[in-house]
């Protein structure tokens, strides 16, 4: 199971890489207001 | 959306003053601005309105917050200044209102909730890993990666014991310094004690590791004051009423003419003008000859009074007539109106006996369980000391005053808002308490079981058309009450004649010139009514008499209340044929209706009764509704009433009375509720951990559960 | 084109891209659909193996399941990827070239993929089976494609990064991380490598791989789809955009390990097993949380269902995903894995999702935005409608007659009588029992074929009926700056894209660079007498020969520690007999009965005769003949190579051994042919594959020796 070794690290990687989007996007007030963006995606200029 | 044709009148210069931009833009270069834009409901709305910025040269951006009804607007000055910006969103169909920068106070709660929820994903990623290595030596892994898993458990608790105990620590200090125990105490106790313990175990080669539970224990408590402390902001949440009364700019007169400034910026000696309707925002010294002010607000009158030059009107008064100018004498957060706004939104839970009760209640079970933990340190050290620390920092995680601490303010607060949202204005929420006790019912008359208005008595028709229309066209401009009541019963069809020289006198009556003859109306008081004679030429031609009207629901409400036993009486300074009459209209027993009262006997009648409720007039009755348990202020200004009353009835109806007593009992009886499971909870659970039935594993996932279950019921219970 | 006194500029978004791989999806979509269709008739009707070595199941299978995973669902994603990103973030791709790049590689890979994969060249590892110039071709265009979307992130003109962009960002991360880990091989030849991992670690890191492959290749993409074009399509914001969030972060953090729910039961330790469990069942929550928001977006708009073709493909792909998800935690409980694992219940459950799930939403999506792309409206509702209904018939039947299938084969497989014998005792009786089902599988198949080829040719006319692609321009604004009036201000991290792209690099670096060759030892786990013994030259000729032929797709090599399994194939497999598999054979599914202790229990003859036609053997076998077997050669002088790759992977090979590799092979395999003609078999077949296969074969469970032989090498 040596091979742990290198499983270990790579999830803690992958999940400290992910905390620190978690902490970006808190910080750039990307969770500030969660209702507007489910509706400024249905009217696009563009129909399509 | 608003009448556009309304909108296209509301004059947005002020946005272009310099003053004005001082404190309601932001942004490096002062152009960006928020409006509050209600009326966006919509996808459509919110596109409406983004897409502006597409097609309003200079505005940079526009960007809507749904939920808030706010948008936030960034220009280029140099093409697109802040009021061609409104008329366009204007044009759109919404009300754009600008808002003033928020307080620092805001601001910084904003980053704190921030730093709040950062600190929720590090407790959560931490956790959620620690719970990954630590599940894998629980299924069996004893072998090599047993103490790699350990460590890293550790490694991994280390942000956990810092960073997301902080808050934590920081409040058990500062309790601590006040000589006091507040709930962050146990926490902070459990997570450094846990972490050493745990530490120590570690470095032995033991297995009594816990920076999972530890972990998690913590994770879920943030997570349960994260949602009590939103579902306490949306509850308490200050509107900015300042806004929507219009209040934050004004035209302040200057050589030329008048500029719009904001409010804020008014000093001590500015001259201002107001036209009809518009709400004074400082008290003022009248400059022009004679205004015509509004006081309903601030005293109860409906009847608007009437100023002379010279004479100091009171802020929040409203103009009635026209238009006039006023010197600022003193600013509107220090007049008593200012304080009203602020008062009477928020909700002062601090003098509140139940809630300082249950504070202490907390208090006094986390000494109790601390007490309770070191003895069973001391005493089962000599046994096996692991086991005494272990079942010690089980205790301790375990114990939980979270009914008292949490769930009594939440049960309030839910109380509070339904209180709100029935038209109840509560000064504060002893009165919940103070309801469930009450025997008797105390109404007074006018304004509480009869309307304040007037209504005609006699039918109208007995008098000819053409007179019915001289007295509407003399009573034209009145604000009289019986003006309301002449207004109220003749219906108006044609239009009216034009009148010369009309007078209305105040206390004497109204008078004027129609086709050259003198029409005049007099008023008289007597002592169970009003009448009023009317003369043509000096010669009298009828006479009205007006009744105030009971209220509708009155007899419902009545019979409920007896329904639930309570004693009802009636008392009132009137005459004791009016009285009696109305009393036994509304079936009151003889020996509960008290007539000719005045406000030295009420208070004495109220205080020989036990555990009275007075139901009046907030400025008459101030005397007996100070003495009686519950006091309710049917009528009168809100501010008099509220000093004098527990609760102010904002609808006419009567039927606040039986919400209060209904709100009450439920508060009550949630509180008692949770107070008893919560006892309950921390006696089973306090002596399985001293027994050593739940480790501190279990008890970490316990003591959340419990916290959620409470803080659950409460909800369930209070929102519905 | 920008102006340069007003605050928008008018830009064009990148749709030729887009049309490319929904062009794609749909010719690969084809392939994928068709052989799927052709391996569910060769299992239902052997003959249709045909006796071309090119399109026997073992072959076949892999082409199959990477059509259907990478090129299907591949270029779906890319176009609903490109699509809607561009629409989600207001501005146009990063880089037209990189996109171009990214299309026609991708496609070059899938080219690639069909030729190799029937020619034989594989790694056996599921869903990662392309060797080596492949795999480095798949991580060059991820890396451009990773490139050009964070690009594209950093350029933005909306500042809110929407939650469909959330899960295409965990998407490539997830993915590059995951390929390169499990893609860590020595190449031997041009199209041959072996893992650096073998036996048990190589079957943590594949499943490690496989299961979160399924997680960030058709989940979490597709999620994103779904968090865009259901409620585009319906024209109704996300039920609760808040829980769309928090489902996302929930997920992100807790996929990761539920891989080992591959392995139950096998020689995987406990503890990991159990990890694997108890992670599985904690994702159904946030599973069934997107599920839920997906659905509940269309409430107030159900009538739509009625009406709307693309609507009815939505409703039903969230519902298959619910189902699926809830099906996967269900089968990861050690109890239902000990019915289910190699059997055909997880066929259906993979189906269900892959059908129902993937396929459905891809096909929902593409009828949205095809006449989009193409200015037009789609040719007939009609049509779309007639597609959805023979298409979810289609997968109704697969499923259940899957599952029925796996659970009687399961429950044949464990039945014992009162005498503890097996009541089934010949293999065979539990494959014929299920034949029937894999009729109704191959004509449910089918059905979704005919139901795709109905949506072919509506595709076809409406893009026909189009009047052109002329793009539209779209107004954006010229920045994205943060209009808040707060004191916090910062835009830390603008260049987070090039944060990420920095972080995942060092961990695929991090990765890469750790080769544990000589540490990847086993000791604690093997106890200490016991020794295993490698695999000779020939037999690891004959070895790559099974690799080659795919005997893995029907064949396991892993024994589970469950009664009647040990009644019929002997002792538990142990960790230490697959120790030295590079890469491991432990299969998945029992087409054919487990060969982990077939060593030894038949002649060579009988394997000959085997091989060349299993029907000489076991009347009603379903399983291809390999007459070309004992025609090729087979290569020895490769084998030196082999040997000194494998040496370096820490197999104990002495210098003699790899040194005269090809010269103990040939000796061997003079033995081995000497027995076969020796037992009436034909003669000088000395040169020939099918003495290598039979040596590997008679091997099997034969490589551990107690303490006392341990000296002795072969």
């Amino acid at each position: 199971m040596n091979v742990l070794y290198l499983m270990i690290p790579i999830s803690l990687l992958l999940a400290g890489g992910f905390l620190a989007a978690f902490i970006w996007s808190v910080r750039d007030g990307q969770v500030d207001d969660l209702e507007t963006p489910a509706h400024r995606i249905l009217e696009d200029e563009e129909g399509a | 959306m608003q009448n556009s044709n309304a909108l296209e009148k509301i004059d947005f210069s002020f946005l272009d003053q310099p003053e004005f931009r001082k404190s309601f833009t932001s942004g490096p270069e002062s152009n960006c601005i928020r409006f509050y834009v209600s009326g966006i409901r919509c996808s459509k709305c919110v596109r409406k309105l983004e897409n502006l910025s597409t097609t309003v040269p200079g505005l940079k951006q526009l960007r809507v917050e749904l939920g808030k009804n706010l948008a936030y607007a960034e220009v280029n000055p140099e093409i697109l200044n802040f009021s061609d910006l409104a008329k366009k969103i204007v044009e759109l169909g919404f009300n754009p209102i600008p808002l003033s920068e928020p307080s620092q106070e805001i601001a910084a709660q904003k980053l704190e909730d921030r730093n709040e929820l950062i600190r929720l994903g590090v407790a959560a990623a931490c956790a959620g890993n620690i719970m990954t290595f630590s599940f894998a030596t629980y299924f069996g892994e004893a072998g090599a990666f047993y103490s790699i898993f350990s460590w890293l458990s550790f490694i991994l608790y280390l942000p956990v014991v810092t960073y997301v105990a902080w808050p934590f620590y920081v409040g058990a200090w500062t309790s601590l310094r006040q000589k006091s125990l507040s709930i962050d105490f146990p926490m902070a106790v459990a997570s450094l004690a846990g972490f050493v313990f745990s530490t120590i175990e570690l470095l032995r080669g033991k297995h009594d590791i816990y920076f999972d539970s530890l972990s998690g224990f913590l994770f879920l408590i943030l997570v349960s004051r994260w949602a009590q402390k939103r579902v306490q902001r949306r509850f308490l949440r200050r509107e900015e009423i300042e806004d929507t009364l219009r209040l934050q700019r004004v035209r302040v007169l200057n050589s030329t003419g008048w500029n719009w400034l904001p409010t804020d910026s008014l000093k001590i000696g500015d001259r201002i003008l107001l036209y009809r309707s518009e709400t004074l925002p400082a008290q003022v010294e009248l400059e022009t000859s004679y205004a015509r002010v509004g006081m309903s607000w601030l005293s109860g009158e409906i009847k608007p009074k009437t100023f002379l030059q010279g004479s100091t009107v009171p802020a929040g008064a409203r103009l009635d007539s026209s238009e006039a100018t006023f010197v600022v004498k003193g600013l509107l957060k220090d007049s008593n109106f200012g304080r009203i706004i602020q008062e009477v939104q928020k909700f002062n839970l601090t003098n509140n006996r139940i809630v300082s009760r249950a504070d202490k209640w907390a208090q006094w079970l986390l000494v109790s369980v601390f007490l309770c933990a070191l003895v069973f340190l001391f005493s089962y050290w000599s046994t096996s000391s692991e086991e005494a620390i272990r079942r010690s920092l089980a205790l301790i995680i375990l114990a939980c005053p979270c009914a008292m601490a949490f769930g009594v303010p939440l049960a309030l607060i839910f109380s509070l808002r339904k209180a709100q949202q029935r038209g109840l204005i509560i000064r504060n929420a002893n009165v919940f308490e103070n309801a469930k006790s009450i025997q008797t019912i105390f109404f007074d008359k006018t304004g509480t079981l009869t309307d304040s208005d007037l209504t005609l008595i006699e039918d109208p028709t007995s008098v000819s058309k053409i007179y019915q229309k001289i007295i509407l066209s003399l009573e034209n401009e009145s604000t009289h009450p019986i003006a309301f009541a002449f207004r109220k019963a003749i219906p108006n069809t044609d239009s009216l004649l034009s009148v010369e020289q009309l007078r209305e006198t105040p206390g004497i009556g109204i008078s004027g010139y129609i086709y050259g003859r003198l029409y005049e109306l007099r008023g008289e008081v007597g002592d169970s009514s009003i009448g009023c004679t009317f003369f043509e030429d000096k010669k009298l031609l009828f006479k009205f008499t007006f009744e105030a009207a009971i209220r509708p629901d009155c007899q419902m409400i009545l019979t409920e209340l007896r329904r639930r036993n309570y004693r009802v009486a009636l008392i009132s300074g009137d005459r004791k044929e009016t009285v009696e009459s109305l009393g036994k209209k509304l079936g009151f027993k003889d020996e509960d209706i008290f007539s000719e009262m005045d406000p030295d006997k009420k208070l004495f009648v109220i205080s020989r009764t036990q555990n009275p409720m007075m139901i009046g007039d907030g400025v008459n009755d101030s005397l007996a509704l100070m003495k009686a348990s519950v006091s309710v202020a049917s009528s009168g200004g809100v501010e008099a009433a509220l000093k004098s009353s527990d609760v102010y009835l904002t609808e006419p109806s009567l039927r606040g009375v039986l919400d209060l007593l209904d709100i009450s009992k439920d508060s009550i009886g949630l509180i008692r509720q949770n107070l008893l499971i919560s006892v309950g909870y921390n006696l089973l659970g306090g002596v399985l951990a001293l027994s050593g039935y739940i480790n501190p594993f279990v008890a970490a996932v316990l003591m959340p559960i419990s916290s959620g279950f409470i803080l659950f019921i409460t909800w369930w219970r209070g929102h519905s | 084109m920008s102006e340069q006194k007003n605050n928008f500029e008018e830009i064009y978004y990148d749709d030729d891209i887009v049309r490319k791989f929904v062009l794609a999806t749909l010719v690969f979509a084809a392939v994928a659909f068709f052989a799927g269709l052709l391996a569910a008739l060769q299992l239902a009707y052997w003959p249709l193996n045909t006796n071309l070595e090119w399109l026997t199941f073992g072959r076949l299978r892999p082409l199959h399941t990477n059509a259907a995973i990478f090129a299907f669902a591949g270029n779906a994603i890319f176009a609903g990827i490109y699509h809607s990103s561009q629409r989600l973030l207001k501005t146009r791709m990063f880089s037209d070239k990189l996109s171009r790049i990214h299309f026609w590689g991708w496609q070059l890979i899938i080219v690639a993929a069909a030729i190799t994969l029937p020619l034989g060249y594989s790694q056996s590892k599921e869903y990662a089976e392309l060797e080596w110039p492949i795999d480095i071709a798949i991580t060059l265009i991820w890396v451009i494609f990773a490139v050009n979307f964070f690009g594209t992130l950093s350029k933005r003109r909306e500042k809110h990064m929407y939650v469909a962009i959330w899960f295409y960002i965990a998407t490539i991360i997830t993915v590059a991380v995951l390929h390169v880990v499990n893609s860590i091989e020595i190449p031997v030849s041009a199209f041959q490598s072996y893992p650096v991992y073998a036996g048990i670690q190589d079957a943590l890191v594949q499943w490690w791989y496989g299961h979160n492959a399924v997680a960030f290749f058709l989940t979490t993409p597709f999620l994103g789809l779904m968090y865009y074009y259901i409620p585009k399509a319906a024209n109704r914001p996300v039920y609760s955009y808040r829980l769309s969030i928090i489902h996302f972060w929930a997920l992100v953090f807790i996929y990761i390990w539920a891989g080992p729910h591959h392995l139950l039961y096998t020689s995987l330790p406990e503890w990991a097993q159990t990890l694997g469990v108890v992670f599985s069942i904690m994702l159904w929550a946030p599973s069934w949380g997107g599920m839920i928001n997906g659905l509940l977006t269309l409430k107030g708009s159900w009538h739509l269902l009625r009406t709307d073709p693309v609507i009815k493909f939505f409703v039903a792909a969230v519902t298959f995903y619910g189902m699926a998800t809830f099906e996967g935690p269900l089968l990861s409980l050690k109890s239902v894995s000990a019915l289910g694992h190699y059997t055909d219940w997880i066929v259906g459950h993979v189906h269900g999702g892959a059908l129902g799930w993937n396929g459905f939403l891809t096909f929902g999506m593409l009828y949205y935005i095809v006449p989009r792309l193409w200015n037009t409206s789609l040719y007939s509702t009609k049509l779309a409608t007639a597609h959805f209904w023979t298409g979810f018939l289609g997968v109704i039947g697969y499923y259940f007659s899957m599952v029925a299938a796996g659970i009687t084969q399961g429950l044949m497989w464990q039945a014992v009588d009162s005498n503890g014998r097996l009541v089934y005792p010949d293999f065979v009786e539990t494959v014929t029992r299920i034949i029937p089902l894999y009729w109704v599988r191959a004509f449910s198949g089918a059905l979704f074929i005919a139901g795709f080829l109905i949506m072919l040719y509506n595709i076809y006319k409406t893009i026909r009926s189009s009047s052109g692609t002329e793009p539209k321009s779209v107004k954006v604004v010229n920045t994205r700056h943060v209009i808040e009036s707060s004191t916090d201000g910062h835009r830390k991290l603008e260049g987070m894209a090039a944060t990420f792209t920095v972080l995942t690099l060092i961990a695929i670096l991090v990765g890469s660079v750790i080769e544990i060759y000589p540490t990847l030892s086993l000791h604690k786990y093997v106890p200490a007498n016991i020794q295993a013994l490698p695999y000779s030259p020939l037999e690891q000729a004959g070895r790559d020969i099974y690799i080659r032929e795919g005997c893995y797709v029907c064949h396991s090599q892993q024994i589970r520690p469950l009664a009647a399994e040990v009644l019929r194939y002997g002792k538990p497999s142990t960790v230490a007999e697959s120790m030295y598999d590079h890469p491991f054979q432990w299969g998945s599914k029992r087409t054919g009965p487990d060969l982990a202790r077939v060593g030894k229990k038949y002649p060579n003859l009988w394997h000959y005769r085997h091989m060349i036609d299993p029907r000489a053997i076991t009347s009603l076998s379903i399983m291809p003949s390999y007459p070309w077997l004992e025609t090729k050669k087979t290569d020895f002088l490769s084998l030196r190579k082999k040997a000194s790759v494998l040496k370096n992977l820490g197999v104990p090979y002495t210098d003699d051994q790899v040194a005269n590799a090809d010269i103990l092979a040939q000796q061997e395999a003079k033995r081995i042919a000497g027995e076969i003609s020796e037992q009436g078999g034909p003669k000088n077949l000395e040169d020939k594959e099918i003495v290598a296969l039979i040596a590997y074969l008679q091997s099997l469970g034969q490589k551990i020796q107690e303490s006392a032989d341990a000296q002795k090498k072969e």
